[in-house]
């Protein structure tokens, strides 16, 4: 499967205080209905190449919703278009903060088959919201207002959780507040991600962010059909006590060939992060078909980096095949380099080791020593 | 079948009473709730019982005591009252409303009567035992419990013709209770009660009324011409029994028997059932009965113990022996 | 908008407007059953229930034997004399009843159990004025995991019975208050979403015929998701455990009478045992 990542725009109607998005030079670029209509080629070209392959599509941001339902209605029309007959090979998702969403979403959402929304909130004062200080009780009014539109029109939503310096002090509460909201989908527990000295205030170490989420396992293992798609812990409890490998793809190791950002200029990366950086570059759709992204040289360093951890770094890691050496971007932010792994990987290794197994009771055992 | 106590406190002072460690050592306004109540007739329903037996102290002095019993009988269960029979005017007047038309076969009383000339008691009390004994007459069966030898039971056979009370006694021994001093019958006189107790046969022939032995009657003191009387008049339904009768407390504490509620008392929320209960007991009194088979020497090769057909005796013999002891037995049958 | 059923008055006038509709008639005195029961012959409508809230103890109450097959929810401030309760019990037991008991009297709780145990359908009525959670906790528990089987005690087995962790568990039901189910009407046939709407005159239309306005689509979805506020607060009810089954019913009295939090949480694992235990429970396969 390959993974569209759509920047439809670099605008947000929010100023999060842990986003860089935001936070980018000249930052504030949308795509246009050209960059839009091209994508839709490519993908077409690249479906009808590779018979076996599906396109997911993740409409992001900035806020894609601020692109307008219009923007949304084009692209339905684009799809009939240019994918008349791989249509059925395309699956749409979405990242938005909701605050913009209203009733003129739901018919091109459901028409494009979307029928959830992923969207992130956080209850802590100051951290999401516009303005500065980030006005979060405009910001989480309007959230609300807009989850009745989504859930009395039967749409579900799933969350992405940041954890900051501020998540720290409770644990439990956050754990509470984020299950009762009750939402269809998963809720995924991240931690936030800083790379400036100014916001140093949120950002947590990964013995801290290791910490957090022990503070809140023994409740969820406790209560874990009750609270089942708490992320890591349910793909945790897959990987190590089902045996069944499933990885995001920080973790999968496998993203090399088949991840693409589309900027609203089309220029495409790795993904967000490394568009943002200047990095991994693989060309702009409106001169490179997806086929030839996908399989573009500098790629190529990545999947280096896999064979090299695994003989170096992570060299009889007990957990590599739950973590294959972390996310490159993660590892270069800090190292300079892709050819390292993440200081994250400690983190999964320290929660694993000293919460997950001891209270489950189940020791990792590697499927290929 | 279990006793459930009511109350742990009485309005008379028997010399003999058997429960007097047990009320010394709990408080007077220790009854029992309804909450109890309910989980108590639970358990017994889930445990198969279809009997349920109250005790105390003097059960009905249980401020709740009437309302109780109708309750247990409404969720379909028989009941046994143990009582003394002292009982308020107006209480037994609700009791009567209450209870009348029950059938005696759901709902019966034991109770206890004392001689008016060898254990005397306060005259308000005589009355108003016998105003209990005219109320319920057909549903008591008169109990008696021998703490001397020269008891008499003449006043009980006068009682069940004049109450028409059910044409049954049912005798007790007072047995020791370790760890206390109490008037019981000595191992000694154990033959002089039971010789004393077949002197009256001809009032119980002649007045149709069967004798019933209450646990702890050693068989081995009964000639066999007394048993084999015991076995014709009442149908060999008499048994020379000792084992775990189970007494439940207001605060749901649990123990063997009377003269052993010291001996690991426990709590019912320890246990699942009644055979749960039963079971731990049993093996205690196995364990009194290994180091001492019974009351007496000669019960360690007793064919009859073997057989079990009697049970040696009351264990309290037994166990207030081993108190006086070095304490070289078996950990389980000491306090 | 068209609820299941409408909670009215004893009122000749404004039933006579509600044919083929289903309805709880509220009643204050007992002596009304027989009316009401007129009235469903007479305006061709149905009774759901005859909600009767009356000052006089269960055991006083006189019920009739031709009372069979009226559904009756009977909300009494207590049990009564014990002994005429009981010479009322195969009356009882055959009438199609629940008795609502008041959390504001101690003996309460345990007369519910009393009440059940002896095969009568019963129910708490939750008074803000007393809470015993401690009590609450007992006779949950009795509810739902009892030694031998028992008449229902609601709301625990209503809510056991229909709990699904992964989403808002509501019991209004049991206590006719549930705006998804139960709209009421006072005298002059306007509309009320709850009985506590009714007493303060919050009404959402003037007579049903306005039920399917947009504006009161609208208020429906607005009273759908008034739980959202709580999610708007920095502490509360949406940081509780016990939410999903409270769903901030208790927030007034949270700090007044504190133990309502571990009061839901342990209601919600007893309800996971239960469930556990009726999974267990074989079915037999003869037709």
């Amino acid at each position: 499967m390959a993974t569209l990542i759509l920047k439809v725009t670099e605008k947000c109607n929010s100023n999060c205080y842990y986003c860089d998005v935001v936070r980018k030079k000249n930052s504030g670029s949308s795509m246009s209905l050209e960059v839009l209509e091209q994508v839709f080629i490519r993908i077409n070209e690249f479906l009808l190449k590779e018979k076996e392959e599906t396109v997911e599509i993740l409409w992001h941001g900035g806020e894609p919703l601020l692109s307008g339902p219009e923007f949304y209605l084009t692209a339905l029309e684009f799809q009939e278009r240019y994918c008349n007959s791989t249509k059925d090979r395309i699956r749409y998702s979405m990242q938005t903060n909701l605050t913009c969403f209203s009733e003129d979403f739901i018919d091109v959402f459901r028409k494009l088959g979307m029928t959830s929304i992923g969207t992130s909130f956080d209850p802590e004062p100051n951290i999401r919201g516009p303005g500065t200080p980030s006005n979060s009780d405009l910001y989480n009014r309007l959230f609300m207002e807009k989850l009745e539109i989504l859930e009395s029109n039967g749409f579900g939503w799933g969350m992405i959780y940041v954890v900051t310096k501020k998540s720290l002090a409770h644990p439990l509460d956050v754990f509470f507040f984020l299950t009762n909201l009750l939402l269809t989908g998963g809720i995924s527990l991240n931690p936030v991600l800083i790379y400036d000295n100014k916001r140093k205030d949120i950002s947590i170490t990964p013995e801290e962010f290791v910490d957090f989420l022990g503070a809140i396992f023994p409740v969820w293992w406790e209560h874990r059909y009750r609270y089942p798609d708490l992320e890591p812990f349910r793909s945790l409890y897959a990987n190590i006590i089902d045996g069944n490998r499933m990885l995001g793809c920080v973790d999968s190791g496998d993203c090399t060939y088949h991840h693409i950002n589309v900027a609203p200029d089309g220029e495409t990366s790795q993904c967000g992060r490394s568009a943002d950086w200047g990095l991994l570059q693989y060309g702009n759709i409106m001169d490179k078909s997806f086929f030839d992204i996908l399989h573009h040289k500098e790629r190529d360093q990545l999947k280096e980096r896999v064979a090299l951890l695994f003989s170096g770094e992570c060299n009889n890691c007990r957990f590599w095949e739950l973590c294959h050496g972390g996310c490159p971007l993660d590892a270069y932010s800090k190292h300079q380099s892709f050819m390292h792994k993440s200081e994250w990987c400690d983190a999964k290794r320290g929660f694993i080791e000293k919460y997950f197994e001891p209270i489950s009771g189940v020791r990792f055992e590697p499927k290929n020593q | 079948m279990p006793n459930i106590l009511f109350t742990q406190y009485c309005v008379r002072s028997c010399p003999y009473c058997f429960a007097k460690k047990h009320m010394s050592e709990s408080s007077p306004d220790d009854v029992l709730s309804w909450e109890n109540l309910i989980y108590l007739v639970d358990f017994l329903q889930k445990s198969g019982e279809k009997r349920f037996s109250i005790l105390g102290g003097e059960p009905t002095l249980h401020p709740d005591f009437n309302n109780m019993v109708l309750y247990v009988l409404e969720r379909g269960l028989d009941v046994t009252v143990f009582t003394s029979g002292v009982m308020k005017e107006e209480k037994l007047q609700e009791a009567v409303s209450f209870f009348k038309p029950v059938p005696r076969e759901r709902l019966s009383f034991i109770c206890n009567l004392n001689d008016p000339l060898k254990t005397p008691s306060p005259p308000a009390e005589i009355e108003s035992v016998k105003r209990f004994l005219r109320a319920f007459g057909e549903k008591v069966v008169p109990g008696f419990n021998i703490y001397r030898t020269d008891f008499e039971l003449d006043f009980i056979f006068q009682y069940i013709n004049e109450y028409g009370l059910q044409r049954h006694i049912r005798l007790g021994i007072a047995h020791p209770i370790p760890g206390r001093k109490n008037i019981y019958i000595a191992l000694d006189d154990m033959e002089k009660v039971i010789n004393r107790v077949f002197s009256y046969i001809s009032l119980f022939e002649r007045l149709r009324i069967k004798p019933g032995l209450d646990c702890g009657f050693p068989m081995c003191k009964f000639t066999d011409e007394q048993l084999a009387w015991l076995y014709r008049y009442t149908g060999g339904k008499n048994e020379f029994g000792c084992g775990p009768v189970i007494d439940i407390g207001p605060d749901m504490s649990v123990w063997s028997c009377f003269p052993l509620s010291s001996f690991h008392k426990k709590s019912i929320f320890e246990f699942n059932s009644l055979k749960d209960i039963h079971e731990y007991y049993m093996h205690l009194h196995d364990s009194i009965r290994i180091e001492a088979g019974g009351i007496f020497i000669e019960c360690d090769d007793c064919v009859f113990r073997d057989d079990k057909n009697c049970h040696g005796g009351c264990v309290a013999h037994s166990l207030s022996r081993f108190q006086e002891e070095e304490p070289l037995r078996l950990k389980e049958v000491y306090f | 908008m068209n609820p299941d059923f409408f909670v009215c008055p004893l009122n000749k006038k404004l039933i006579r407007t509600l044919r083929e509709r289903s309805l709880v008639i509220k009643l204050d005195k007992i002596q009304d059953v027989g009316q009401a029961v007129a009235l469903e012959k007479e305006f061709d409508f149905h009774i759901h229930c005859l909600q009767l809230e009356t000052q006089t103890p269960l055991a006083s109450i006189p019920f009739q034997n031709d009372w069979l097959d009226v559904p009756l929810a009977v909300y009494t401030p207590s049990l009564g004399n014990f002994f005429d309760f009981v010479e009322k019990l195969p009356l009882l037991r055959q009438i199609n009843i629940r008795v609502y008991l008041p959390t504001n009297k101690k003996e309460n709780y345990t007369n519910l159990q009393i009440i059940s145990s002896l095969g009568i359908t019963s129910a708490l009525e939750f008074k803000k004025d007393y809470l015993d959670w401690e009590l609450m906790t007992d006779l949950m528990t009795y509810a739902l995991l009892p030694l031998v089987p028992h008449a229902p005690i609601d709301p625990f087995y209503y809510i056991a019975n229909r709990y699904d962790p992964h989403k808002r568990n509501d019991y209004n039901s049991v206590y006719f208050n549930d705006f998804r189910f139960y709209l009421h009407l006072d005298h002059d046939g306007r509309v009320y979403f709850s009985h506590d709407d009714l007493k303060q005159g919050h009404y959402i239309a003037d007579s049903i015929e306005e039920l399917n306005n947009p504006e009161v689509e609208k208020e429906l979805s607005k009273r759908y998701f008034r739980w959202t506020g709580f999610f708007l607060k920095t502490d509360g009810c949406a940081y509780c455990p016990g939410w999903r089954i409270c769903l901030g019913k208790f927030s007034d009295t949270v700090k007044s009478i504190p133990g309502c939090s571990k009061f839901f949480s342990e209601f919600m694992d007893v309800i996971e045992q239960y469930k556990s235990i009726q999974r267990d429970k074989k079915e037999v396969w003869q037709p």
